[in-house]
Order: C-alpha cells, then sequence, then structure tokens
C-alpha cells in the first residue's frame, strides 16, 4: 500500500524531532530523549511521558517500529527495548524536512526584500 | 523520588502500563540519576517537567485506549444483524464451520501419520462433532426454531430424507429402483431429497395457516435457510467413495459458511434467497469440478471410462438440480403473490 506521506506532515517539534534521532539507526527510549535535546540544543526537553506518547502515537502509524528483544544490544540497566524509523517514517521526514527547507526559503527572501 | 513515579505509573491504562510501564520506569531513573549528577536546580526542573507532562499524557492514553475500544466496538457491530446476534451468527455458522474444516483437517492428519484412523482421538472428534449438531438442534427445538436452528434443522431432515429412502430401496419386495429407473437419473437421485421436499412442503402448508408459523410468513427466506442446512450432508454424499477431496470439501464449506454470513447480514429478502441459492450452487459447483480433477486418482475406479466424468458431474447435478428446486418452491408463494400485487398495481 502507498500511503502518501505528506498526509502526515506538518510533524509537531517533538514528533519531528524524535523521527530524525531514529534517522541514523534504532536507539532506546532514553537514548532518544538525550538525543532530542542534543538536537534541539537544549531547547526542547521531552519528559518520560511525552517521549512515550510520541512513540506510542507514532507505532500505531507505523512511522517507527520497534524491535524484538534479540535484536537489541542495549546496555545494562538501559531499555531493553529500542526503535528504529520505518520506510514510511524516513518518506514523511523527508517530506518534512523539504516543507521546512521551503519555508526557510521563502521567509529569507522575503526578509531580504524588506532589507533592500 | 523513583517510587512515586512507578506508584503514579498506576495511573495509565491497564494495557499501556503493560506495554511501556517497564520503560517508562527504566528511562525515569536513568534520567533522574543523570540529573542528580548535574545538581538540585536540574533535578527540580526534570521533576517539574515530569509532574506536569504526566497528568497530560495519562487523560491522552486513557482518551486514546477509549477510541480503540470504539473502534473494536465499531468492527464488532460489524457482526451484529438487523436483528438477532452475535451468538446467533456463531451457531448458524458453526455447522459449516465444523464440518467443512474438521473434517478434512482429521483427514489431512491421519494422511500424515499424525494420527490414526482407529484414534481416540480421531473417534471422540467425530462423537463431539455429532453430538454437538445434535444438542445444538434440540436447543433450537426446545426454543420454538430460531433463525439460527434452521441450518439444524436442515441437516437433520436431509439425513432423514436420505436414510427413509435408502432403507426403501434396500426393500426387495418393493423393487423401487426398478420402478423409478425407467424415469431417469434424475429421478431415482432426487428420490434422496423426496423426503426433505415433502418437509418443507409441509412447513409451507404450516406456515400459510398455523399461529405459530407466523415468523414464517413474515419472513419467508425462514424456510429457504432450512434446505440450505442440508447442503453439507449433500456435499459428503457426493464425495462419498473419493479420496483427496478435502480442498474441494473445504472451500465447498467456506462457500457455505460465506453465504449464512451473508444472509444473517442482508436486510433485503431477495438478496438473503439470491445469497444462499448463489452460494449453493457455487458450492456444488466446486464439487463437481472437484469430481472431474480427481477421478483419475481414484483407486476405485478399475476402469476410467471417457464418460466416466459425465455421469459422476450429472450425479452432482441431478443434486443440485433436486436442492434448487426445493430453495425455489419455498419462495415460490411469495414470488406469486408478487405478480400478484403487481398485475394489481398495474
Amino acid at each position: 500500500m502507498n500511503i502518501d506521506p505528506i498526509s502526515y506532515i506538518p510533524l509537531t517539534e517533538p514528533t519531528f524531532y524524535v523521527l530524525l534521532s531514529l534517522a541514523p539507526g534504532k536507539k532506546h527510549g532514553y537514548a532518544i530523549m538525550k538525543d532530542v535535546v542534543e538536537l534541539s540544543r537544549e531547547r526542547v526537553k521531552l519528559s518520560t511521558s511525552t517521549l512515550y506518547t510520541a512513540v506510542g502515537r507514532l507505532l500505531d502509524q507505523g512511522l517507527i517500529e520497534r524491535l524484538s528483544d534479540d535484536e537489541q544490544d542495549s546496555g545494562p540497566g538501559l531499555p531493553r527495548k529500542s526503535y528504529t524509523l520505518t520506510a514510511l517514517g524516513r518518506r514523511v521526514l523527508e517530506a518534512e524536512a523539504v516543507r521546512l527547507q521551503g519555508m526557510v526559503k521563502e521567509a529569507r527572501l522575503r526578509l531580504r526584500e524588506d532589507g533592500a | 523520588v523513583k517510587s512515586l513515579y512507578a506508584l503514579l505509573l498506576h495511573l495509565f491504562p491497564r494495557a499501556y502500563q503493560d506495554e511501556y510501564g517497564e520503560e517508562l520506569r527504566t528511562v525515569f531513573d536513568l534520567s533522574f540519576d543523570e540529573a542528580m549528577q548535574e545538581g538540585w536546580a536540574e533535578v527540580a526542573g526534570f521533576i517539574s517537567r515530569e509532574l506536569l507532562d504526566l497528568p497530560k499524557a495519562i487523560i491522552h492514553e486513557h482518551l486514546r485506549e477509549r477510541r480503540k475500544a470504539h473502534m473494536v466496538r465499531k468492527f464488532g457491530s460489524y457482526f451484529d444483524f438487523t436483528y438477532g446476534s452475535r451468538w446467533e451468527f456463531l451457531t448458524a455458522l458453526y455447522p459449516f464451520i465444523l464440518v467443512g474444516f474438521v473434517e478434512p483437517l482429521m483427514i489431512v492428519l491421519v494422511m500424515s501419520n499424525l494420527l490414526t484412523s482407529q484414534s481416540v482421538l480421531v473417534n471422540g472428534i467425530g462423537v463431539f462433532v455429532v453430538a454437538s449438531l445434535g444438542i445444538l438442534l434440540l436447543i433450537g427445538l426446545a426454543k420454538g426454531l430460531p433463525r439460527w436452528s434452521l441450518p439444524y434443522l436442515g441437516f437433520a431432515l436431509t439425513i432423514l430424507s436420505v436414510s427413509c429412502f435408502s432403507a426403501l430401496l434396500d426393500m426387495r419386495s418393493l423393487r423401487l429402483y426398478d420402478r423409478l429407473s425407467p424415469l431417469g437419473d434424475s429421478m431415482v437421485e432426487g428420490g434422496w431429497w423426496f423426503g426433505l421436499l415433502v418437509a418443507m412442503i409441509l412447513l409451507m402448508m404450516g406456515a400459510r395457516t398455523l399461529p405459530a408459523f407466523q415468523r414464517f410468513r413474515n419472513d419467508w427466506t425462514l424456510l429457504c435457510f432450512i434446505p440450505y442446512g442440508g447442503v453439507p450432508f449433500a456435499l459428503m454424499l457426493t464425495f462419498d467413495a473419493y479420496t483427496g477431496d478435502e480442498p474441494f470439501m473445504f472451500f465447498s464449506f467456506l462457500v457455505l459458511a460465506s453465504g449464512t454470513w451473508l444472509y444473517l447480514r442482508n436486510k433485503h429478502e431477495w438478496k438473503r434467497f439470491g445469497v444462499l441459492f448463489g452460494a449453493m450452487t457455487l458450492a456444488m459447483f466446486i464439487a463437481a469440478a472437484g469430481k472431474v480433477i480427481l477421478l483419475p486418482t481414484q483407486d476405485w475406479l478399475y476402469y476410467v471410462d471417457p464418460a466416466s466424468w459425465k455421469i459422476e458431474v450429472m450425479y452432482t447435478f441431478n443434486t443440485w438440480i433436486w436442492l434448487a428446486l426445493i430453495m425455489l418452491l419455498t419462495s415460490a408463494p411469495n414470488l406469486l403473490s408478487r405478480s400478484k400485487s403487481r398485475l394489481q398495481t398495474t
């Protein structure tokens, strides 16, 4: 089934960062949380419950998937379940990046016109 | 703090706790330990963030759970019928699923040497199938023949009809076979269904006169649902001596089960009748096609005549003709009254 990624965008900022965090590869919940803080330059700090609300929704939407226990190699004390981006999730992330890029481009053009 | 958080997690819906509870606790503990290393200001910020977001997440998850439950109910409503219930749906489907699926499954298990044909389990399953059908028929009779029980009645009437005709054929003094043979194969084979035909005519007469049969006047397709219950037995007779008939039996019964399902769901009487008639026809067609395919592989056939397959197909065709006749007969009074009312309107 070919689902149009456009139907999922615009993404909220936390959702965008969660998906972006998973773009390079699989991560467990704690690693996602830390990565989001780093990616947003400490602007977006997710609480545990907000993170898992987003994770649950993204799983339902099929944008991410949970890896089974034997596929994981998390360290001791770390969550045993990890998540990875699905093909659809990657397409949605790319579509959102294009949308944001377009917005930034338009904003820059207008600001340049105003300045001139 | 960690224990308090673990306690608060119990406010999430049960399913959510089972799925994410452990992860939430682990991530919270790790984040808390990290904040502790960075000082009290960080700890305060972390705890306030968690405490502010937690009620929001709990409410969100409860609402999501309710939405999911609503979707399940919505899906469940797909099995609610114009009148009747899910129980009715299951009990009406039961004979078609049970006979159609259990018998091929047992034969496959025996053929693959997982069970022996004389094993206690095979015999036990056979007894269970017959007993459960019998018990449900008795419950149906005791409850005044509700809609779900009609195929059971049809199944029992068909067995009775075939048994009576077999007994009559065995009575050599009657010379029934000799008397019917000149009339053609259709008449001889029709003898199996003659008892069912008579039973249906009696029921139709009862439906027109007896107050207790008012239901059959209100919904004439109910009468058609009775001989439909006899189709499984007709299929068993059709494949009587055949081996390797399991896939064809399975698909025929699948068609019959689908027909029952569509019949119970449909609101329009003629569509309901069409579904039963169509499913019966398709099931018999699958059986006829199966016989043509299987015939050359049968070891009981010492000599395969080029016309053998025609004889076999004709036997199934004759069975179909008789079943079709009985089913059409049940709809005839309604058909006639419709034509009459149309003439009056014109």
